[in-house]
């Protein structure tokens, strides 16, 4: 696994979680308001810097292999690291998948497919973020 | 921790899971029918069929802690590993639970909030289901996966 700092990694996090947030967001603003210059701008500025989030800060540091491999292959830490990673992200998606059922029935909020899909990727690099989250700097 | 049989577990897993569908069923159906006696009756025994097995089930063995428990030195490294298996299938099960019931709001909610099929008024019905699921999904793939204790181990 490539290594960062803690400091990097949360600003990772916490980066890739706001242009996720922004491109739902905008994709709304867009809907309601139609395409003008800035939101296409904007739209599409968000959309690449969350596909090259998850392609630089997930896949290439191996933050997103660590949680999706076999469980055989974990050693006794690594599993632990891995198991609480899992159970934390089952909590946060938890709360916010019932959130948003609870808005979708309660309101006249209309779910659309963008917002699907980002809480598609939000389920698959949740685990990942608290790994990166939480982990210490390894002293080289 | 009691232990069960693996076929009796499952089976009482299968009849745990039936009780919660035939407990919602039969309150969608007092709901609908504005407080129907048969409905609230089978309703009622549904319920106590639900909380039977998932206690005896559940609480009883020792699952409901196995898959709860807070500090992970209590478990040992099969364990710990089970447990991960149990929460990363309940994980990726109760994401396409939350999916489907998105689709659900989406395509049959109309802008009042209201189902289009007023047979269909399950909005309560996809909440206690979520929550219930949430709770007990990796208790229930600890229980089903586990193997029988070789004889004399009991």
């Amino acid at each position: 696994m490539k290594l960062m700092s803690r400091n990097a990694r949360r600003a990772g996090v916490i980066f890739t979680f706001a242009m996720l947030i922004a491109t739902v967001a905008l994709f709304y603003v867009v809907k309601t308001e139609g395409f003008r210059a800035w939101s296409a701008v904007a739209l599409s500025a968000t959309v690449v810097a969350t596909i090259v989030m998850y392609v630089v800060f997930y896949i290439r540091t191996g933050l997103w292999r660590f949680v999706h491999r076999d469980f055989a292959g974990y050693d006794e830490r690594e599993a632990g690291v891995a198991l609480g990673a899992l159970r934390f992200a089952y909590a946060i998606f938890t709360v916010v998948a019932l959130g948003l059922m609870l808005i979708a029935s309660a309101t006249a909020f209309e779910i659309n497919v963008v917002l699907v899909a980002m809480l598609i990727l939000t389920a698959h690099i949740l685990p990942a973020s608290v790994i990166a989250w939480n982990e210490p700097d390894i002293e080289e | 921790m009691r232990h069960i049989e693996q076929s009796k577990r499952r089976t009482l897993i299968v009849m745990n899971y039936i009780a919660l569908v035939l407990c919602i069923l039969c309150f969608v159906w007092a709901t609908n029918t504005h407080g129907n006696v048969l409905a609230i009756i089978l309703a009622a025994l549904t319920f106590a069929g639900l909380i039977g097995t998932a206690f005896y089930l559940y609480y009883k063995t020792g699952y409901m802690f196995l898959a709860n428990a807070r500090n992970r030195q209590l478990l040992d490294e099969r364990q710990s590993k089970e447990r991960m298996q149990a929460v990363a299938t309940s994980y990726a099960i109760y994401g396409v639970y939350s999916i489907l019931a998105l689709a659900f709001f989406t395509w049959f909610v109309n802008e009042n909030g209201r189902t289009r099929i007023p047979v269909l008024d399950i909005d309560q019905a996809i909440f206690t289901l979520a929550i219930y699921l949430v709770n007990i999904l990796p208790a229930s793939i600890i229980a089903w996966t586990e193997r029988d204790l070789p004889a004399g181990e009991e």
